[in-house]
């Protein structure tokens, strides 16, 4: 149990807790259910994220290309139902082979081509982003918006079920989570990612097929990628390619607070959820104090930096330990 | 074929652009036997080694057989699943994963392990540590764990993997002592149960302690087999150099005035009350087992690592050493154990290399370098120390271990300092090589340079030092004269107590 209280975490889950009981103490609305289930159903794209980028970046990878291959995912699957007619059954079926396909092309370039993932991802933004706009350009509008009154009925009902009084995007990121964790914790395939991250060249010489998992853990988030942007816009009820900016720049930071490093081999899907859950909660309670935004921005990226320190003087610390000699 | 022999490799080739690693190479090993291979840096080893392991595929007509079956294509797990296990020089274990986990995963790849079964994992593992009288913690990330462990756990991952060769490339490296010793004896046991190792290493002492039969190579050919009775050391080494060699020889240094004392010199941590005195023109040489805080002691000196307490006296003055750059403004140089990371640059070639703490010295006030003269005195020690090859464009980060180290030698020469400290002078460098460092240490010596070194290597140590100390645990146990014995240089000092050493300390 001891153990378990060392690890990063333990302190993430500890901060949580006590980031919480502070804003529910100084905001009498912050700890009602109205206001986890709003907060919750807002920020489930960015905990679905941060369960696929921890895996990511254990690999040593990272993926910059989210917000260009949501917001192309979006349009596409949005148009389909829109202006196509397509139904549920289809249009999901689509949206999920866009995401996995995007998550391939990533993970060939890295894997196959040699190129490094922040190029490798950065690169497939652009060009993402470049075919949206060449789209608006021949489709002759000016916006690629759609509204909720061009939305088919079914995908409204859908963004507004509830199980349980619990919106439907939560059940997925929730789904989306333990699923993740169950692959990272209990199958080979979470061993084969904490190694590749951990040892590149042991875990070729060990027999792993690194190339191989190297696509799948792009392709896998991907494929997460599209189902929490396909519930996060029928919660919103609305087609928007620049919703998403920025989010690339959250996830990455809220997993790194949550103790995932960027070197690769360390860090848990726990803790990078949790490291979301943590910036979620922060941002929802500063704004109930009716903190600025622009305020609100500024102590994020203090708590960001705070947190990459700490863990690098961690570092320094035990590096230094393990050359003290025991003096007779 | 008789089942007797677990691989048989014959015709193995091996040619890069410009260069043949492997001509024709051949290789026999019994089941059960422990069988050396050795050679010079540079002979073809670690090829041969990845040949086997499957990690490289040699030159067509290659014949490979493992346990009596011909081999086409071999692959990483397909060596491994015929029974080939390769302990690389690094282990290639997982610094982030635990111990049970690193033990098992080659097991689990072997065998399409998809859901993991921690029960049963840790089960395994622990059955495996006992048999080879380990005690470790299964959950302990193997980054924390200290060296030594590292390369008992890469053993038990071989063992796991029902190996039936196990490949050991320079396993001793880091390793003294009690624990080369606790090796052999899992190597025996290993060997009792029909298991082969193949031993590659520098230390020949060693060898001939546990092989059985000796596989030579030099420069990628094969030399030949022998078993352990038809060879000597300087037979081996003869064949491996292929010249006739005369192993270096103690000889007598006349000892001039006393140029640097440490009195006192304590560090948490790293070592406490360490007090001695170096002449000029000696040679002293500090041993000890790994760790016992003789690097520390010379980073101190180098100006890396502050005393917290004692004082360092340079020419009878009292100084204190802030920096490196103070530390070579008195006229010290320092060679360090990890040449690689903290010796040369390897990508840089060897002028640049010896040049750069010299750059004062061919620039003019304006800071722009002379580089005709700069050429001419580099040059001047590359062929002064007998750099090979003879190239001085050539990157320092291609060059064999042994040239490496030269290079790091002649960059402080250049420097024409009034002490000379290295740490573990030939670490990983083949016997040519390291008889040739030698006789320049004692040539360096001859001239009146105070040569402060730091060896794990006994037999190097009693070669050449005209004094000893002995360090465990970050103090002085013991000072020795030059032909002393080595027994008892073990026995005190290795296992002793700092108060002996203030018994029969002798300052001069």
């Amino acid at each position: 149990m001891k153990k378990f209280f060392k690890r990063r975490e333990a302190s993430i889950l500890v901060l949580l807790l006590v980031l919480m009981v502070v804003f529910s103490f100084s905001s009498d609305q912050f700890l009602t259910l109205t206001n986890f289930k709003d907060c919750l159903k807002s920020s489930s794209l960015k905990i679905i994220l941060a369960a696929g980028m921890s895996i990511v970046l254990i690999t040593g990878g990272i993926d910059m290309s989210l917000v260009a291959t949501a917001g192309m995912t979006q349009m596409i699957f949005g148009r389909l139902m829109a202006y196509a007619g397509w139904g549920p059954v289809p249009t999901i079926l689509v949206t999920v082979l866009l995401g996995i396909l995007f998550g391939s092309v990533n993970g060939l370039l890295i894997s196959k081509g040699r190129i490094a993932p922040i190029v490798a991802t950065l690169g497939v933004a652009s060009v993402v982003k470049g075919m949206m706009y060449v789209y608006m350009d021949l489709s002759g509008s000016s916006s690629l918006w759609i509204n909720s009154n061009e939305l088919p009925g079914w995908f409204l009902s859908f963004g507004t079920i509830k199980v349980m009084g619990i919106p439907i995007q939560i059940i997925i990121a929730a789904l989306i989570v333990l699923l993740t964790y169950w692959m990272m914790h209990f199958t080979i395939i979470g061993r084969c990612v904490y190694a590749i991250g951990g040892n590149k060249n042991a875990a070729e010489r060990i027999g792993i097929n690194v190339d191989l998992i190297t696509i799948f853990v792009y392709a896998y988030f991907g494929f997460i990628l599209s189902i929490g942007v396909f519930a996060d816009t029928a919660g919103i009820a609305l087609c928007d390619p620049n919703s998403y900016n920025g989010i690339d720049f959250e996830v990455v930071a809220a997993v790194v607070v949550g103790g995932v490093t960027m070197v690769g081999g360390f860090g848990s899907i726990i803790g990078g959820v949790l490291g979301a859950l943590f910036m979620v909660f922060l941002s929802n309670g500063l704004g109930l104090i009716r903190v600025s935004t622009y305020w609100q921005k500024v102590i994020v990226g203090i708590v960001i930096i705070i947190a990459v320190s700490v863990e690098a003087a961690k570092r320094l610390y035990n590096e230094r330990h393990a050359q003290t000699i025991d003096v007779m | 074929m008789s089942e007797e022999n677990i691989i048989q490799v014959q015709k193995v080739s091996k040619t890069y652009p410009g260069v043949k690693a492997l001509n024709d190479m051949m290789l026999t090993v019994k089941k059960g036997e422990v069988h050396a291979l050795v050679g010079e840096n540079g002979a073809g080893k670690s090829t041969l080694i990845k040949v086997l392991a499957g990690v490289i595929n040699p030159d067509e007509g290659a014949q490979i057989r493992i346990a009596g079956e011909t081999v086409k294509q071999l692959t990483p797990i397909e060596s491994v699943k015929r029974g080939i296990s390769v302990i690389f020089q690094d282990f290639s274990l997982f610094q982030n994963l635990s111990v049970a986990e690193n033990i098992l995963f080659g097991d689990q790849i072997l065998n399409n392990v998809k859901v993991l079964d921690y029960k049963k994992m840790r089960a395994k593992a622990k059955e495996v540590l006992d048999e080879m009288e380990l005690d470790l913690d299964l959950n302990a990330v193997v980054g924390e764990l200290p060296v030594a462990k590292h390369q008992m756990i890469a053993i038990a991952r071989a063992i796991i993997q029902n190996s039936r060769l196990i490949i050991m490339d320079e396993p001793t490296s880091t390793l003294s002592g009690a624990e080369v010793e606790h090796l052999f004896r899992i190597i025996r046991r290993l060997t009792g149960k029909g298991i082969s190792v193949l031993f590659v290493s520098h230390k020949l002492k060693e060898l001939f302690t546990i092989a059985e039969r000796f596989t030579i190579m030099r420069d990628g050919n094969y030399i030949g087999t022998f078993r352990k009775e038809e060879l000597d050391e300087e037979k081996l080494i003869s064949h491996m150099v292929g010249r006739k060699v005369v192993l270096v020889k103690h000889e007598e240094h006349e000892k001039g005035r006393a140029i640097l004392q440490v009195k006192h010199l304590s560090r948490k941590g790293n070592y406490q009350d360490i007090s001695f005195t170096l002449h000029e023109g000696e040679i002293l040489g500090i041993t000890g087992l790994v760790g016992s805080g003789r690097t520390e002691v010379l980073s101190t000196i180098f100006g890396l690592n502050p005393p917290e307490e004692g004082e360092i006296y340079f020419e009878n003055k009292k100084v204190t050493i802030h920096s490196p750059y103070a530390a070579k403004k008195l006229g010290i140089a320092y060679v360090p154990e990890d040449r690689h990371e903290l010796g040369f640059v390897g990508n840089k070639n060897m002028i640049q290399n010896i040049s750069l703490p010299n750059l004062k010295e061919f620039s003019n006030s304006l800071g722009m370098i002379n580089t005709s003269m700069e050429r001419e005195v580099c040059e001047n020690q590359m062929e002064r120390l007998q750099v090979r090859p003879k190239l001085p464009e050539m990157l320092a980060g291609n060059l064999s271990g042994g040239n490496q180290q030269k290079i790091v030698i002649a960059k402080w020469l250049a420097a024409n300092p009034k002490v000379l400290m290295i740490d573990e002078p030939t670490n990983g460098i083949d016997v040519g090589a390291k008889n040739e460092i030698h006789t320049i240490m004692q040539e360096l010596a001859r001239q009146g340079v105070a040569v402060l070194m730091v060896s794990s290597d006994l037999q190097e140590v009693l070669a050449i030092s005209d004094r000893i100390l002995v360090m465990r645990r970050g103090r002085l146990t013991g000072e020795f004269k030059a032909n002393s014995d080595s027994e008892e240089i073990m026995s005190r000092a290795f296992l002793g107590n700092p108060e002996d050493y203030e018994d029969r300390h002798a300052v001069c």
